[in-house]
């Protein structure tokens, strides 16, 4: 359980780096000299956040909306993630809150990456952009197989921690 | 179709298609490292590494590292990939409680650890050794974010030792039967 320690540090550090990161974004594109709330949203509209070929032949709105949509989801993963580690402990390991933020984990993860596999599929075929065979990105970790996979395995563990939990109430009634 | 078999459908999907991207792109790699028939490598800055058929580039000492670091961090995926696959099959045919798993997760983990700290260097590498600068950032964006993968890895370290939890549990309940 020494890693739980370290665990709970880096996703503070990280939760914490993440809204600081978006507030620094929305500083630095509103609030400096020449700068604009229509800057900001250019800028989100602007973004390739989604990896691969860019979407320019998109509209900004969409854009903008596909961005935002993004970012809030990946806020959202990260809200629950953080969450489910705090709430890991020595006492309560399997508890049903862990188990529900776990959930909220895999949905959302699912969720992400069905965003991304329609941008990078339907999407091209409506605007007559073409189908590209590999439109997903296989190689790393934002690849949307692997988010999917992520949000599966999430849900999985919460059904394992159920069947854990079950265990331990049947071992503390014995005794 | 039930969560378990979906997750074992994609989990699979994905192995085999890393596990023979890496080693075609290895392979090929290496070979036009070795060989001089027109096929070449060019060591693109920006991109990393890039397979090129048309330039023979004189390469280097430096750009031989960087190749071979860039390897390093493509099998550490591949290995953080398949121990997480292993570990999931085990757990979908209903074996969840095993050393196995807890072994194969812990092992993702760590895999996954060392695959984001070969990134880094890689990283440093390319600007030590062609900028020649040192530069330091955090990446708080995306899945495929240094932290994210350290504290994903983290967690399925913990989720390692509490299946090893659950391993004990279910061993004192046996002997209770």
């Amino acid at each position: 359980m020494k890693s739980i320690t370290l665990l709970k540090g880096i996703i503070n550090f990280f939760f914490l780096g993440f809204i600081i990161a978006s507030l620094i974004i929305v500083y630095l594109t509103v609030f400096i000299p020449g700068g604009s709330l229509d800057s900001l949203w250019s800028f989100l509209a602007s973004s390739n956040i989604m990896g691969g070929r860019p979407l320019d032949y998109l509209s900004p709105n969409i854009l903008l909306v596909i961005n935002m949509t993004r970012v809030a989801l990946f806020f959202f993963i990260l809200f629950h993630f953080r969450f489910s580690v705090l709430k890991f402990r020595v006492d309560n390991i399997y508890g049903a809150d862990v188990r529900r933020h776990l959930d909220y984990m895999g949905y959302g993860c699912i969720i992400f990456a069905a965003i991304q596999i329609c941008l990078r599929t339907i999407v091209p075929i409506l605007y007559n952009k073409g189908y590209n065979i590999f439109p997903l990105n296989f190689t790393a970790f934002n690849s949307a197989y692997f988010i999917i996979a992520l949000g599966l395995l999430f849900i999985y563990f919460s059904k394992v921690l159920e069947q854990a939990a079950i265990l331990k109430s049947e071992n503390d009634l014995t005794i | 179709m039930e969560t378990n078999q979906l997750l074992k459908i994609t989990i699979n999907i994905f192995f085999y298609v890393i596990l023979f991207s890496v080693l075609g792109l290895s392979l090929f790699t290496s070979y036009a490292m070795i060989s001089h028939d027109g096929v070449g490598i060019l060591i693109d800055k920006d991109s990393n590494v890039v397979l090129n058929s048309a330039y023979e580039a004189d390469l280097t000492f430096r750009d031989y590292m960087h190749v071979l670091i860039a390897i390093l961090e493509a099998m550490f995926f591949t290995l953080s990939i398949y121990f997480l696959r292993k570990a999931t099959l085990e757990m979908v045919d209903g074996r969840i409680f095993t050393k196995l798993v807890a072994n194969s997760l812990r092992n993702t983990g760590f895999m996954m650890i060392i695959y984001k700290l070969c990134g880094i260097i890689k990283e440093q590498y390319k600007n030590i050794v062609y900028d020649s600068q040192f530069t330091m950032s955090f990446d708080f964006n995306g899945f495929e974010s240094f932290i994210f993968i350290f504290v994903l890895g983290l967690f399925f370290i913990l989720l390692s030792s509490v299946i090893n939890n659950g391993i004990r549990m279910k061993s004192e309940n046996d002997l209770t039967i």
